[in-house]
């Protein structure tokens, strides 16, 4: 008797030492798996030591502002916007525990003073014009003069910032001439007017875009990123106080995206598949189980030990990493599938010694002799394959292999400990109540099996040819196939932080994402934030630069600021409103804005096309709509002279104010700036600064070919951000699906080699592995599922899994002997069907998810496990009739 | 072939003979074409045009007149010498003098500047060649020039390198350096010979900085026929064509 039938012998003898052990076992890992929890946002994916994770927790311990939460508040009531945007950051301000800091406004009152000294050299020559006349026709006809030379000028910044640019200055203008419309009209009074000119020199603070549908504010919470399960509870406490004020405004619309949201909607999404999968997989693996033993009570014990392995993997993976992570998150539907395979094996021996006429004891210890070794080395073979990965240098790969490396273990020693014990107790109640278990009606036998044997004999070279024409096929799809960076693609559907990341940037014209990276100088500052400003891909530079040029720059402002100021001083008295100059300059205004949007036809500046369609009522290039000018117009002519006079005194005598307001030629230095926006960007001890860079466009169809993170990478070597890790979490993932293949590809050839003895065999039984994994390969390609972070590790896996088939038939080939394959297939075959659909149907679960990476994961390891069975049933035994088999 | 190219390449041509010969085959004394461009914009989008234009003593005088789309359809842009620049927009009618400051921006949305069209014909003018080595470029021989421009020549870059074919003097080949990066590359191919000038009937101009290129493809051509010189004033720009 060997060793697995001495312990058969004792478990059958001492079951309730066994049983008692394994209650203890499942008490202590049972409590340790209560306390885990599901981190499936892309961040856990990130090793500790990665430079861009501790850049990242510099920022969070030095600044105040590293990733904040992003508040919309939509609506069509821009006051009532900006009066809830208030309320909500005073609510913010009383959750010190929740929100450290927040921001809903810019800091006007700065802004406001030293205006000029922040604008560049060229813009302020052309203000000393305009400021020469507030009266509306000169001021237009001044502006006209500044428009017709502005699109022309050569500049050192990018298209990308000089269309920015120009789609701010056009927006501000359609502003302060819909103003006058709506004044006009008698729609607003006089105070429409002073925000028209608040407008021109710098606005209010707010954030609202375009159309004023849209007020963004900043929450900047006081748990750190990292500690994801405490940043997420955050995220809910913002989303109850949201939900208060969207009862106190129903008219408005509250809601949170950001990088914390973006988590938690993922965390959401994440949980709900891992629980959904796992209740999914559990359900369908015991229907097939129950069908396929044509019983109901054993499947069940088989599944309920099963569930107490799943249970102790769960419990070390706690006390291993306290977590389950995007990928080890799989571990119960992929332990179903891949455990369920030695109960499956241990009861076909037991219900045969039991139908043999064996007693229960008995037939457990002759069981545990007939299949005790073989489903020693499926779990050992499988287990290694995963534990390989620990070879591999991404942690999150290692993780994986681990995790599930000793739940295959773990859930073998489960079977092997718990099933025999559930049984003699099922056997005892059984025979108090006198019942015998019934056998379900219907059969799934695996007689075909027998038969396809038979006709691979006959047809072995086609079967080869077939298979080679078809891995031929897939061999020239593989090239096709890429390392995906669409983003967008793989994540859950519908996830509202996501959808209103997509709303911000297409009403901002700016992406919500961006880079950070301290600097340590303020030289270092100006140099960097120059280059940064020089690249296309940037679309805004966030600093305390913004708000403090370099002292030379403002130096040469200084006595252009004095001749605008000297300008405004003598510029012509505000008089009478001139009806006739101004519509001439209206108008001319309106034949700039069709000439600007040709120029920018031709120039492929699509978004400068689009506001100034709109404005000049352009369809197709072609004036077909009425448009402000008209409206203008039109109301100019009708109004009485008076109501003209006031519209200029009020608008032009605002705006000169204003103007004269920005004309502070101080220089601006570090302690002038205000406390808002030093706290933000300049470090708490004062030594480090902060830059936030934002992209021009989106990132996340293609992070791995980002222009903006090559830019800021370039830059900024040290930067971090959500962009930046998660194009790191990409490239990862790809490294590590290479390298995972290759050391899974070497750690199942010398498993075979040690198992077979034979370098003959250990090839024959790697061939339909690799062909499989070619098909697979080509299936990515097929499906356009292509590598994602998820899928990368396909390969590696279903190599793991799919090894054992192959096993299994050339071991009981080489017992049974020449001319047996048929035999082989008939009896070994429905094991390998079996455990191979109990595998396909646990990741096939996988298809149900939310999280569309899932989801394609799901469905690629169910063919690929698919491709694995046809090839070891077909493939296999027909490349063994070719060599061993057909040898005289 | 190969001889007449090993002939040519072994013959001792000082750099300026080089530039020189370069210009020579390849400026016709008038030119009418019509083309297509396409605009690769930086938001990675393809816009494509047919524009019709005419040139005068080398590119000294040009006019390009917009056939398609229809939103730009009658829209015009003069170039004369001496940096003078004029667009002519059909849907308002308004003629716009572009100052000569302009020279360095974007001619009308393409890659090329008003100065890079213009310095293309007086390289020999502006500019000091040196003949840096010899090399196969696009599977042809070429004569790799370094152009610095002369001393008082204003230039918008500190210097090209052109890849002159040693065999035929067709310019393949320029990069335009700023700050000791190349910023641009225009690539010129299918040179067709016409009344003994060559005519590169494809053209590809890309801004490494802007992630921007423009392509020409040119679907008639006709070199040194007859084009009134009235072609090149206000009056017709408003007026005609």
């Amino acid at each position: 008797m060997g060793f697995f039938g001495k312990f058969g012998e004792f478990v059958s003898k001492h079951y309730w030492l066994v049983f008692g052990i394994v209650v203890a076992v499942t008490v202590f890992l049972g409590i340790m798996s209560e306390k885990i929890r599901i981190d499936t946002t892309w961040l856990s994916m990130l090793p500790e030591s990665e430079p861009s994770v501790i850049e990242y927790k510099k920022i969070v311990k030095h600044f105040d502002s590293a990733s904040p939460i992003i508040i919309a508040i939509e609506g069509t009531n821009l006051n009532l916007m900006k009066k809830s945007a208030k309320e909500l950051a005073e609510k913010f301000k009383s959750m010190p525990d929740i929100v450290r800091d927040v921001n809903y406004r810019f800091n006007v009152e700065f802004l406001r003073r030293h205006g000029f000294m922040l604008q560049k050299e060229s813009v302020l020559k052309r203000f000393k014009k305009i400021a020469s006349d507030f009266n509306l026709d000169g001021f237009f006809k001044n502006f006209n003069d500044f428009f017709e030379s502005e699109y022309i000028e050569e500049s050192d910044e990018p298209l990308a910032k000089q269309e920015k640019d120009a789609v701010r200055f056009l927006d501000t203008l359609n502003d302060v001439l819909v103003s006058f419309r709506d004044y006009l009209k008698g729609e607003k009074g006089d105070e429409v007017l002073r925000w028209a000119a608040e407008q021109f020199s710098g606005g209010d603070g707010y954030i609202v875009s375009r159309d004023k549908t849209l007020l963004i504010m900043f929450a900047y919470p006081k748990v750190p990123l990292m500690e994801a399960f405490k940043a997420i509870d955050s995220v809910f406490k913002v989303e109850k106080v949201l939900d208060e004020f969207r009862t106190k405004y129903p008219e408005l619309d509250f809601g949170q995206t950001g990088v914390y949201a973006i988590q938690k909607d993922e965390m959401e999404a994440g949980t709900h598949d891992t629980i959904f999968n796992f209740i999914t997989a559990f359900i369908l693996v015991l229907l097939l189980f129950m069908v396929s033993f044509r019983m109901v009570s054993s499947p069940f014990l088989a599944m309920t030990s099963l569930m107490l392995g799943i249970i102790w993997a769960v419990g070390l993976t706690y006390i291993f990493y306290g977590r389950l992570n995007i990928s080890t998150a799989m571990i119960g539907p992929v332990l179903i599938g891949l455990g369920v395979d030695y109960s499956i094996h241990f009861l076909s021996g037991y219900t045969q010694a039991r139908y043999r006429g064996l007693g229960v004891g008995e037939s457990i210890v002759d069981s545990f002799a007939r299949v005790g070794r073989g489903i020693l080395t499926g779990a050992l073979t499988t287990a290694v394959a995963f534990m390989s990965f620990v070879l591999v240098k991404i942690s999150i790969i290692r993780e994986l292999g681990i995790v599930i490396g000793s739940g295959i273990l773990l859930t073998f020693i489960a079977t092997i400990t718990t099933l025999p014990i559930f049984l003699i107790f099922i056997e005892k109640m059984k025979s108090r109540f006198k019942k015998r278990e019934k056998r379900l009606s219907g059969s799934m036998e695996f007689e075909f099996l027998g038969r396809v044997g038979e006709f691979v004999m006959r047809k072995h070279i086609w079967v080869i040819l077939a298979v080679v024409v078809v891995t031929a096929g897939a061999v020239l799809l593989i090239p096709k196939l890429y390392f995906t960076g669409d983003l967008k693609k793989i994540e859950a559907e519908g996830l509202k932080s996501l959808e209103l990341m997509d709303k911000i940037q297409e009403k901002f014209d700016l992406s919500p994402d961006s880079a950070s990276f301290i600097v340590y100088s303020l030289e270092e500052l100006n140099d960097k934030t120059e280059k940064l400003n020089k690249k296309t891909s940037v679309g805004f530079v966030e600093s305390v630069a913004t708000y403090m040029p370099p002292v030379e720059k403002q130096k040469r402002r200084i006595p252009l600021i004095r001749e605008i100021k000297r300008s405004i001083l003598s510029s012509r008295p505000i008089g009478k409103f001139r009806s006739g100059d101004f519509v001439s300059e209206l108008r001319r205004l309106e034949a700039n804005i069709i000439e600007l949007s040709d120029m920018a036809y031709m120039g492929g500046l699509d978004r400068i096309v689009k506001r100034c369609d709109e404005m000049a009522g352009l369809v197709n290039g072609e004036k077909k709509l009425r448009n402000i000018f008209d409206d203008l117009e039109e109301l100019v002519k009708k109004s009485d002279s008076r109501k003209l006079d006031r519209m200029q005194k009020i608008f032009s005598s605002e705006l000169k104010k204003r103007f004269l307001e920005m004309c502070d030629t101080s220089i601006i230095t570090l302690d002038k700036l205000p406390d808002d926006v030093k706290r933000l960007s300049v470090s708490r001890d004062g030594k480090m600064f902060l830059v936030n860079v934002y992209a021009s466009r989106i990132v996340w169809d293609k992070i791995l070919d980002s222009d903006f993170i090559k830019d800021v990478k370039e830059i900024a070597p040290n930067s971090t951000g959500m962009p930046i890790m998660f194009y790191l979490v990409t490239k990862l993932s790809a490294e590590g699906g290479k390298q995972a293949t290759l050391w899974a590809f070497i750690t199942i050839l010398l498993i075979l080699i040690v198992d077979f003895r034979s370098l003959g065999y250990s090839v024959m039984a790697m061939l339909p592995l690799i062909v499989g994994s070619l098909w697979t390969l080509a299936f990515l390609v097929i499906t356009d599922f292509q590598f994602t972070y998820m899928t990368a590790m396909v390969v590696p896996l279903i190599m793991g899994i799919g090894i054992d088939d192959g096993v299994h038939i050339i071991h009981r080939y080489r017992i049974e002997g020449r001319g047996s394959v048929p035999v082989v297939l008939r009896t070994t075959g429905k094991a390998i069907v079996l455990t191979s659909l109990t595998t396909m149907i646990a990741f096939g679960s996988f298809a149900f998810s939310r999280m569309v990476g899932y989801r394609q994961f799901g469905i690629t390891i169910f063919a690929g496990i698919g491709f694995m069975l046809l090839l070891s049933v077909v493939f296999l035994p027909a490349l063994m009739k070719l060599t061993v088999d057909g040898k005289k | 072939m190969l001889f007449v190219a090993l002939l040519t390449a072994s013959t001792n041509l000082s750099p300026v003979q080089i530039l020189k010969k370069s210009i020579d085959v390849s400026t016709p004394s008038t030119m009418v074409s019509t083309t297509r461009q396409i605009v690769h914009t930086y938001t990675g989008k393809k816009r494509e045009f047919l524009v019709k234009s005419y040139s005068k003593n080398g590119n000294d005088k040009m006019l390009f007149v917009y056939l398609k789309p229809a939103r730009v359809k009658g829209d015009k842009f003069l170039f004369l010498k001496g940096g003078d620049i004029y667009a002519y927009f059909s849907k308002t009618g308004r003629v716009r003098r572009i100052a000569s400051s302009a020279k360095k921006a974007k001619m009308h949305g393409s890659d090329f500047s008003y100065e890079d069209v213009q310095i293309m014909s007086e390289l020999d003018k502006n500019f000091n060649p040196k003949l840096l080595h010899q090399e196969k470029y696009d599977d042809r021989t070429c004569y790799v020039l370094e152009l610095k421009p002369k001393k008082g020549v204003s230039f918008s870059y500190e210097k090209l390198l052109a890849w002159i074919d040693t065999e035929n003097f067709t310019t393949l080949r320029v990069d335009f350096y700023r700050k000791g990066k190349v910023i641009k590359r225009m690539v010129q191919k299918d040179f067709k010979k016409i009344k003994g000038v060559w005519v590169p009937l494809k053209m590809e101009m890309t801004s490494l900085k802007n992630n921007t290129k423009t392509e020409t493809i040119v679907d008639e051509v006709e070199v040194n026929v007859d084009v009134p010189d009235r072609f090149f004033t206000l009056g017709y720009l408003k007026r005609g064509g």
